[in-house]
C-alpha cells in the first residue's frame, strides 16, 4: 500500500454521452476537456456508449498504454454499473477498487434542463472524484462460504415453484407459510383464465410434489421473526405457532371436525361458509393436517378421545426456530383491495354485492354453496361486474393497474354463462388490458358469448342503492352523464395490494417497498428479481401484482438467481469495512459498544480493538465514534471523503 | 453559483432515491452535489464542517426512515450529531437551517426532489457566509473531532440505544459542546496569533479570565498547548505545541 500512495497518480476519465441521454444536457466533450486539465488525469475521453463492448475495451487499452492506475467514469449511477467497470479495470490488471464512478445521468441529466449549468455541475462532480480517485487504496475483496440451503417465505404458486426449482437443484430449501396449507391465492380459485383449466386440478399435485420433495422443509403456520447475517450466511428465526396437533401423528381423517362443537367462520371460504375450530382450510391442504384454532378451542377433550393416531396435544407450545441458509426469496403475495373503503359501492351492505375472490369460492364446486350461484336464496339474471375497484385510483391512493382483473372478470363472466345460461351479464370496465399470451383472444371469446362491455370513464362515480326489495341498482357518473344497471348481483373485481405487513416484513429482511408498498428489485428491467440487500430475491405478486403465469416466470427467475451463489459455494464481499490503526487507537472501546454486529472486539494484549472481518457490514458507525481518529472505513476514510468535498466544491471556500 | 449544497445520501435507502428521481424525470435545482456513503451514520459532523468550509452554503444528510436503517441504527446517531450541530450553528448564528436531516426511502424519488427544492431556496434565504464564519466553523470541526465530545456523543448513543432520558442527554451535549469550542477558540487564537496570555485571549474572545484560564489548563492538559513566559499574575503567556490531528 505504501507503494502505492507513493506511485505517481495516473488518472483517465471517461465521459458518457449515453447516446442523448446525457449528451443532450451536458456537454460531455466539454466536461472531458476540462477533466484533463485536472491534477493528475494524463487521459480524458467522451465516449458515446461507454458500456459498450468498443468502450469497455478502449478503457482496458488506455490503462495499459498510458499506465493508468486510477480510472473514473462519468455517466450512469454506479448502482447500474460500478459491477461492469470495475470488472473492466481487473480484467487490464488495475484492483476494482481504484475505480471511480460518477453519476452524472440519474443525478444531473435527467434531473436538470439549463444545459450551461447542468455541464458545470457534471464538471464539479468529475473534479470531486478525481481528487477522491488519487487517494483510493486498493483492497482486496473477500471471500466468504455459502450455506448450501435457501428459505423460502410464503407458500402461495410463487414461492412455491421457487422451493421446486432451488430443491430440484440439489439445495436444502425451508419453505415458511405463515397458514396453516401452502397453496396461497390460488387455492381459492375456481377456475384459472385464459386457459380456464381447474386452479385446484393444476395446483394440488404441485403441493404435493412440494411437501414430497426430499430437499424441502416444509414449516407452515409460521412466521418470520427476524432475520441476521448476510449473503452466503443468513440466521432466519421462525415462530411456528402451536397447532394442538401433532404434526407427525395426524392422518388427516378428520374425526376431530366431525365431533368438534365449535363452529367458526371460514377465512378461506372468505366467511361465506362456517367451520369448526378443529380444522383444514381446505380438502386439498397441504400438509393435511388439522389445527385447533387457539383462541376458539374450548379444550373440550372431544378431539382426543376420536383421535386414534392420539395426535391431539393441547401441551402443545409454539416453537422458535432457526434456520440456516445462503440466500432467501420473499414471495409472500398480496392482499386483496378491502372494498369498505369505497362504501359508497354498497359492500357488506347489499347482500347482492361481492367480491371477485368471493365469486371464485361461490362458483367453486367444493365452495360454500356447492358450486351453485345463489344470492338472496335465488339464482341471479342480471349480474353486473365492475372493473378497478381499488386499482387505478389515485384517491384511494393505488395508482397501479393490478394486471389480474380484467381477465379474471371475463373468466367470471364467461363461468356466469356457463352456469347461468340465460343471465344478463354487464361489464363495466374502464379499459380492457388483455396483453397476456392468449388473452386477447380470451376477452373475444367472452365478447362473442353475448357479454357486454360498457365503458366508464376512470374517475366515474360509481355508486349502489338498493331498487326493489332484493336488487341493487349500480349507478355510473362520468362525462357520459349518469347511468343505471339493475343488478342481481354486483361482482367488484378488487385488485391486489401490498400485505398488511409488508412493511415489517420489510425491515425484518432489510428490503426496500416502492412508493405503492411493493418491494423494490435492484433494477426493474435488468435486476428484476434482485434486491439490493445481497443474496434476498423476490418473486411473485409481493413485487407486484401479476398472474400465474408471470409468477409462476418470476419464481422460477428468483430461483436461478437464488442458486447461483448456492452453487458457487462461495461469495464475495466488499471489503469496505472498518480498519483500526493501532498506532493511534487508545483502547477507550467506544467503538466496540456502538457496533450493531459484534464486529469489533478489545485485544487485551495490545489494548487495542480489532475487526472481525467476517461480521463488519462497513457501516462506518465506529469511525464516526473514535475519539483518537483511529478508527476509519475502508474506501470512505475521512481523507477521501474531504478530498471528495474539496474537489466538488472548489473554487470555493469561505473567503 | 450560489447557493451551494452538498447532500450526503445513504448507499440503501437516499441514494438509489436519488437515483429514482433522475429514472423519473422528476426535476430539481442543480445546486445539490451528491455524495455517497454506506449510511448516513458514518456523517461524521466533522466531514459536514468539513464541506462548509469548503464553500457550501448548505448540507443535507439523507438516509434511512426510522427503523428501516441498513445498520440497525446508523440514521438515529446522523440525527443526533447533526442536531448538536445545527444547535450550534444558531448558537453562533450561522443559520441551524443551513443543515437538514432528511429521511427517504429508495422510492421516495418525489420527495428526494421536492426536499433539495426546498432546501435549496431555505439556504438561498438565508445567504452567504459571513467573513467571520470560517474561523468559527474551524473551530467547531475541532470540536467535534475532539476527544470530549466525541467520547460523549459515543456514550449518548449507547445510554439513548438502551432507553435514558434523551433530552437530559442533549442538555449535556450542548453543554460539553459549548465548552469545548470555548477551548478550541482558544486554541484557534494562539495558532493564529502566536504566544499570548490569558487576559489578552481573554479580552478578544470576549469570555472572562477565569473561563479563559480553565480553557488554557485543559489545553495544556491534553498537551495541545504549552506553558510560555509568565508574567505579573497568574493570567500567564503560553504558546501552543501540537497541530491538529
Ligand atoms: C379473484 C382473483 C382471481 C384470479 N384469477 C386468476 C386466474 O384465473 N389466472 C391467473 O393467472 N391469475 C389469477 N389471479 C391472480 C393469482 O391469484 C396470483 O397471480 C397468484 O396467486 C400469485 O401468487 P403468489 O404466490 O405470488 O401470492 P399469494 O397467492 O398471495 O401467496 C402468498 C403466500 O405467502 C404467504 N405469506 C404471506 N406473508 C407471509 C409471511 N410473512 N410469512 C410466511 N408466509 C407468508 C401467504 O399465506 C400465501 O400462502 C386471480 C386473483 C384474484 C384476486
Amino acid at each position: 500500500m505504501e507503494e502505492m500512495r507513493s506511485e505517481r497518480v495516473r488518472t483517465g476519465v471517461y465521459v458518457c454521452h449515453c447516446g442523448v441521454n446525457i449528451a443532450a444536457i451536458v456537454d460531455s466533450a466539454g466536461v472531458a476537456k476540462f477533466a484533463s486539465s485536472l491534477p493528475g488525469v494524463v487521459i480524458a475521453r467522451d465516449y458515446l456508449y461507454t458500456c459498450s463492448d468498443p468502450g469497455q475495451e478502449m478503457i482496458r487499452n488506455d490503462i495499459k498504454e498510458y499506465g493508468l492506475n486510477r480510472v473514473i467514469v462519468a455517466s450512469c449511477s454506479p448502482r447500474m454499473h460500478e459491477p461492469t467497470f470495475r470488472k473492466v479495470v481487473e480484467e487490464a490488471g488495475l484492483n476494482a477498487y481504484l475505480f471511480e464512478m460518477v453519476n452524472i445521468r440519474e443525478h444531473c441529466s435527467w434531473v436538470h434542463t439549463d444545459k450551461e449549468k447542468a455541464t458545470e455541475k457534471a464538471k464539479d462532480l468529475v473534479r470531486g472524484a478525481v481528487a477522491r480517485a488519487s487517494l483510493l487504496e486498493p483492497l482486496e475483496r473477500m471471500k466468504v462460504g455459502v450455506i448450501p440451503a435457501c428459505v423460502v417465505v410464503g407458500g402461495g404458486v410463487s414461492g412455491m415453484f421457487a422451493a421446486l426449482s432451488v430443491a430440484d437443484k440439489g439445495f436444502k430449501v425451508y419453505l415458511v407459510e405463515k397458514e396453516t396449507s401452502i397453496g396461497g391465492h390460488m387455492a381459492q380459485l375456481d377456475k384459472t383464465f385464459p386457459t380456464l383449466d381447474c386452479s385446484a386440478c393444476i395446483l394440488t399435485p404441485k403441493m404435493v410434489d412440494v411437501a414430497r420433495h426430499k430437499n424441502i422443509e416444509l414449516i407452515t403456520y409460521a412466521e418470520v421473526e427476524s432475520v441476521e447475517g448476510y449473503i452466503g450466511n443468513f440466521k432466519v428465526r421462525v415462530k411456528k405457532k402451536a397447532r394442538y396437533v401433532d404434526e407427525e401423528k395426524c392422518t388427516g381423517c378428520g374425526e376431530c371436525a366431525k365431533v368438534c362443537p365449535v363452529t367458526i367462520t371460514n377465512e378461506f371460504e372468505l366467511g361465506l361458509s362456517g367451520r369448526k375450530a378443529a380444522y383444514v382450510p381446505f380438502p386439498q391442504a397441504v400438509p393435511l393436517v388439522y389445527t385447533l384454532e387457539r383462541d376458539r378451542c374450548m379444550r373440550c377433550g372431544l378431539c382426543e378421545v376420536v383421535c386414534e393416531a392420539e395426535a391431539i396435544n393441547y401441551e402443545q407450545r409454539d416453537e422458535e426456530l432457526e434456520l440456516e441458509a445462503g440466500v432467501i426469496i420473499a414471495a409472500t403475495g398480496y392482499d386483496t383491495f378491502d372494498p369498505l373503503k369505497k362504501p359508497k359501492l354498497g359492500y357488506k351492505e347489499f347482500p347482492n354485492v361481492i367480491t371477485g375472490l368471493e365469486f371464485e369460492r361461490l362458483i367453486n364446486s367444493s365452495g360454500p354453496t356447492g358450486g351453485e350461484i345463489v344470492i338472496n336464496g335465488k339464482e341471479p339474471k342480471d349480474v353486473v361486474f365492475i372493473q378497478c375497484v381499488g386499482s387505478r385510483d389515485k384517491e384511494i391512493g393505488n395508482e397501479y393497474c393490478s394486471r389480474f382483473c380484467c381477465m379474471y372478470t371475463a373468466k367470471h363472466a364467461l363461468l356466469t354463462r356457463e352456469h347461468i345460461p340465460d343471465a344478463n351479464i354487464t361489464i363495466l370496465y374502464t379499459d380492457v388490458r388483455a396483453f397476456g399470451k392468449g388473452f386477447e383472444e380470451f376477452y373475444n371469446r367472452a365478447r362473442d358469448e353475448g357479454i357486454k362491455y360498457v365503458r366508464k370513464e376512470i374517475d366515474a362515480k360509481i355508486w349502489t342503492e338498493r331498487c326493489d326489495s332484493d336488487r341493487v341498482m349500480v349507478n355510473v357518473e362520468d362525462s357520459m352523464g349518469v347511468r343505471g344497471f339493475e343488478a342481481d348481483l354486483v361482482v367488484l373485481a378488487t385488485g391486489a395490494t401490498p400485505r398488511s405487513d409488508a412493511k415489517e416484513f420489510a425491515r425484518i429482511l432489510r428490503i426496500s417497498q416502492r412508493a405503492d408498498g411493493f418491494f423494490m428489485e435492484t433494477h426493474q428491467k435488468l435486476q428484476p428479481v434482485d434486491t439490493p440487500t445481497g443474496g434476498i430475491f423476490l418473486a411473485g405478486c409481493c413485487q407486484s401484482p401479476k398472474d400465474i403465469p408471470d409468477s409462476v416466470a418470476q419464481a422460477c427467475a428468483a430461483a436461478a438467481r437464488a442458486s447461483i451463489p448456492l452453487m458457487k459455494g462461495e461469495v464475495e464481499i466488499e471489503p469496505l469495512i472498518a480498519s483500526v490503526d493501532e498506532a493511534f487507537c487508545v483502547g477507550c472501546r467506544s467503538c466496540e459498544m456502538i457496533c450493531a454486529y459484534e464486529a469489533l472486539s478489545f485485544d487485551d494484549k495490545k489494548r487495542v480493538v480489532v475487526v472481525n472481518e467476517a461480521l463488519c457490514k462497513g457501516c462506518g458507525s465506529c469511525s464516526t465514534t473514535c475519539p483518537s481518529g483511529a478508527m476509519s472505513v475502508k474506501h470512505y476514510m475521512d481523507r477521501q471523503v474531504f478530498a471528495q468535498i474539496d474537489g466538488l466544491l472548489s473554487p470555493g471556500g469561505i473567503m | 453559483m450560489f447557493p451551494k449544497i452538498i447532500t450526503f445520501c445513504c448507499n440503501w435507502c437516499a441514494y438509489p432515491g436519488a437515483d429514482f428521481a433522475g429514472i423519473s424525470h422528476f426535476k430539481y435545482p442543480v445546486n445539490a452535489r451528491i455524495i455517497r456513503v454506506m449510511c448516513s451514520g458514518r456523517v461524521d459532523p466533522g466531514l459536514v464542517l468539513e464541506a462548509f468550509i469548503s464553500g457550501a452554503d448548505g448540507v443535507m444528510v439523507m438516509g434511512c426512515h426510522p427503523g428501516e436503517c441498513h445498520y440497525e441504527h446508523g440514521n438515529y446517531e446522523a440525527e443526533r450529531r447533526i442536531k448538536l450541530l445545527r444547535y450550534l450553528f444558531d448558537k453562533y448564528e450561522l443559520g441551524g437551517k443551513r443543515l437538514r436531516v432528511e429521511w427517504i426511502a429508495a422510492s421516495e424519488g418525489r420527495k428526494f426532489a421536492e426536499v433539495t427544492a426546498d432546501f435549496v431556496e431555505t439556504v438561498r434565504k438565508i445567504g452567504a457566509f459571513q467573513e467571520k464564519a470560517r474561523e468559527i466553523l474551524e473551530v467547531m470541526k475541532d470540536t467535534f473531532y475532539g476527544e470530549r465530545l466525541r467520547l460523549a456523543l459515543g456514550a449518548a448513543s449507547r445510554a439513548l440505544d438502551s432507553g435514558a432520558d434523551g433530552e437530559k442527554y442533549e442538555e449535556t451535549l450542548k453543554k460539553i459542546a459549548e465548552e469545548e469550542m470555548k477551548k478550541y477558540r482558544v486554541l484557534q487564537t494562539l495558532r493564529k496569533e502566536g504566544e499570548l496570555c490569558v487576559r489578552v485571549v481573554a479580552e478578544k474572545l470576549g469570555l472572562s479570565l477565569r473561563e479563559t484560564f480553565d480553557c488554557f489548563l485543559d489545553l495544556k492538559h491534553e498537551g495541545l498547548i504549552e506553558e510560555g513566559d509568565i508574567g505579573e499574575d497568574r493570567y500567564m503567556i503560553y504558546g501552543f505545541v501540537r497541530g491538529e490531528r
